[in-house]
């Protein structure tokens, strides 16, 4: 089923879970975060003295109001019981009776945690994580190519969803980085999937790879209808940069984290389904505003993490979606490290690639990065691949949005991960 | 022959006097695929992968080894048998229940694949889950060493399984990190895409590192692992899934009994000589001498 085309932008329900009302989905993660939370109390270490400390008694949750009375946990906690548990783990683990378990680790923007995940959690997280691939129109008969590398949860997952569809899986030699695009192309040229799920970075990496063994998009992506995109927010002008450039019909954002945070796009509506089985998610700030995102794990197995502010900032949307699932949108805009100031007001890098994009359309889609000593100068200094005819438009237009003096540089190259991830760097860190 | 060759391409151009297929390396896979335009190189039953008649293997994996690349296929049956020669050779460096295992290896690895099924489709269990062990993967980059080094001082695995090329980062973060494999680790195992390590790096690590260093030896195109010995310093090979041949000229092929998909017949593993069971930890395992 085509999920965007759909008569009503309807998606295929995956099962009884997603035809549930609103109301409805509230009463059923009350009763999952109250079993979430017995268990926690009643066997792991870290959140039982949490809890406690913070006077919280998982007998007295009722409604998901209660949840402001457990207490948030971060990173830095998790590194500190981490350091003091060593090879016993943070507490924050249930590994059940089944033996053989993996441990992944975080992606270390802020240090690694080591996460445990026992087969037992990877059955449940597993359907889940199919229900989000569901969403998002992976179906039988497909080829599937198992893109995470081996250190990330999503390895565990992916191999799941490929068995529960029985798909056949691909395994490329090497791992999902820039190094491995010649190999990472060869193999979808040779499968052909027709879903084809990819770190941001990496979608530009191969059509890197491609022009350089002269070859079109489409002798790349030509099989692909469905491109699903994670590991970065994108804007609705980078969208429709990777249709074109790709030429795939649907560019679909999947966000998640090590952490047990999953949500997925519709496509009827702004924003990604929280997947309800895997995660409930708080934003913390009004309705509809932007605040830091708290997620807490529906999967009551493997390192659980419960209202953990994992670093991202983003904004949740509970108004009912003409698709008919029943969670709410979350968008992800980035990390609370990379929000900067000016004018007085709290930016992230994913405002000045919007700004770009509705400013110059012909912008959608370039790389370019924000340079510290600009925002120290309390300026917006931009390093920018793109013609220098926009130099002067573009500085006008920028500084009426954002209220500053805004420079424009042009360096004859920037880092290829800097693609569609936009970061705020020092200049003493890109290659002159 | 375990499998029907007849109808695969590659075997098929390949006949001997003895009425089977010609002992093969790993370059004739690859010319083969490269000529041919087949990624699996001619061995699968029907057809070239991705054409109208040929169904796809349940699991594709590329060779990191070879030029251009290769893909071989298997089903689970097949999986599970290759995770099982990488069970009896962690089981015999002594990994037990509850212990933990590292890889400092890329994911896509066999050495990884068939360590969880966790990490497979279709494996189900796989060689450290059937042993009771845990196991963690760091990826396989030299700019990762000083979270690999993290990774053995926070995790405390009993023993780690390290690629060859990033054998020297990986030291010289364990120096920055202040960690010594020796108060953590029993072992740790050196391992190549194809082929084994040398003997003289081996011996260099281990007193680099104070602690032993087993070799892995790699066939990855013919699903062949086979791991050294402590006792008698040579490989040993499980007989149960395959059966060795010396070749003229020092060199040895090997025949894996249970690889169906992509079957391996006579390939040729290089510069080794089989030498007669009779090792005292392993009394009836055949032996291998990699030169």
């Amino acid at each position: 089923m085509d999920l965007s085309a759909a008569p009503g932008h309807g998606v295929e329900p995956f099962d009884d879970l997603d035809r549930l009302s609103p109301t409805a989905l509230d009463g059923w993660w009350t009763g999952r975060l109250a079993e979430v939370l017995a268990v926690a109390a009643d066997e792991l270490e870290f959140h039982r003295r949490r809890f406690a400390a913070a006077g919280f008694d998982p007998a007295a949750f009722k409604t998901l109001d209660d949840l402001a009375a457990v207490p948030l946990m971060r990173k830095a906690d998790v590194l500190a019981a981490q350091r003091s548990g060593g090879a016993l783990g943070a507490g924050i683990e249930r590994l059940g009776p089944t033996p053989g378990r993996i441990v992944t680790m975080s992606s270390g923007t802020s240090g690694t945690s080591f996460l445990r995940w026992p087969r037992e959690w990877r059955e449940t997280q597993g359907a889940s994580s199919l229900r989000a691939h569901w969403w998002a129109g992976l179906r039988p008969g497909t080829p599937f190519l198992l893109v995470a590398p081996g250190w990330h949860v999503y390895a565990a997952v992916q191999s799941y969803i490929v068995e529960r569809l029985g798909l056949p899986g691909v395994v490329v030699s090497g791992t999902y980085l820039p190094r491995f695009s010649d190999r990472i192309l060869e193999a979808v040229r040779r499968f052909r999937p027709r879903f084809l799920i990819l770190f941001l970075p990496m979608v530009f990496s191969l059509l890197a790879e491609a022009r350089r063994q002269g070859l079109a998009a489409p002798d790349v992506f030509g099989s692909v209808e469905r491109l699903v995109v994670t590991g970065a927010p994108i804007t609705a002008g980078m969208r429709d940069h990777l249709r074109a450039l790709t030429g795939a019909a649907h560019v679909i954002e999947l966000a998640g984290s090590s952490e047990n945070l999953l949500a997925a796009e519709c496509g009827a509506a702004p924003g990604l389904h929280v997947v309800p089985d895997t995660c409930h998610v708080e934003v913390r700030a009004p309705a509809g505003q932007r605040g830091p995102v708290v997620h807490t794990t529906m999967v009551p197995w493997g390192s659980m993490y419960i209202r953990y502010d994992g670093g991202d900032i983003g904004t949740l949307d509970p108004r009912p979606c003409q698709c008919g699932l029943p969670s709410p949108r979350l968008k992800i805009l980035g990390r609370a490290e990379h929000e900067f100031v000016l004018a007085g007001r709290r930016w992230l890098p994913y405002d000045v690639q919007a700004a770009l994009e509705e400013e110059m359309p012909e912008l959608a889609g370039a790389t370019f990065a924000i340079t510290t000593e600009g925002l120290a100068a309390g300026r917006l200094r931009l390093l920018l691949q793109a013609p220098e005819a926009v130099e002067e438009p573009l500085r006008r237009r920028l500084q009426d949005r954002f209220g500053v003096d805004v420079e424009i540089h042009f360096p004859k190259s920037l880092p290829l991960m800097m693609k569609g991830v936009t970061p705020v760097v020092s200049e003493r860190e890109i290659p002159r | 022959m375990p499998f029907e060759l007849a109808g695969r391409p590659f075997y098929d151009a390949r006949p001997a006097d003895d009425g089977g297929p010609a002992p093969w390396t790993l370059d004739d896979l690859c010319d083969f695929a490269a000529a041919a335009g087949d990624p699996y190189g001619g061995r699968l039953a029907v057809g070239p992968a991705g054409g109208d008649t040929a169904p796809l293997p349940p699991f594709s994996l590329q060779l990191e080894a070879g030029e251009p690349p290769v893909w071989v296929g298997l089903d689970g049956g097949e999986l599970a048998r290759w995770s099982a020669a990488l069970e009896g050779i962690l089981a015999r460096w002594g990994v037990d229940a509850g212990e933990t295992v590292g890889f400092y290896e890329y994911g896509s690895s066999p050495l990884v694949l068939l360590s969880a099924g966790s990490y497979v489709p279709g494996l189900d269990r796989g060689a450290t889950d059937r042993l009771g062990a845990d196991m963690f993967c760091n990826d396989g980059m030299g700019n990762m060493a000083l979270r690999m080094a993290e990774a053995i001082r926070v995790v405390r695995p009993s023993a780690v399984v390290v690629r060859a090329d990033v054998a020297a980062p990986l030291t010289e973060a364990l120096e920055m990190s202040g960690v010594s494999l020796g108060e953590v680790l029993r072992w740790v195992a050196v391992t190549v895409p194809d082929g084994a390590p040398f003997p003289g790096d081996v011996a260099r690590w281990s007193e680099r590192w104070g602690l032993p260093v087993r070799r892995v030896l790699r066939g990855d195109a013919a699903f062949f692992l086979a791991g050294d010995c402590p006792a008698c310093d040579l490989f040993h090979v499980d007989a149960d899934l395959y059966d060795l041949e010396p070749l003229p000229g020092g060199e040895t092929a090997v025949t894996t009994r249970f690889a169906a998909t992509t079957p391996a017949v006579r390939y040729c593993l290089g510069p080794a000589e089989p030498v007669p069971a009779g090792c005292s930890e392993e009394p009836d395992a055949p032996r291998l001498r990699w030169i």
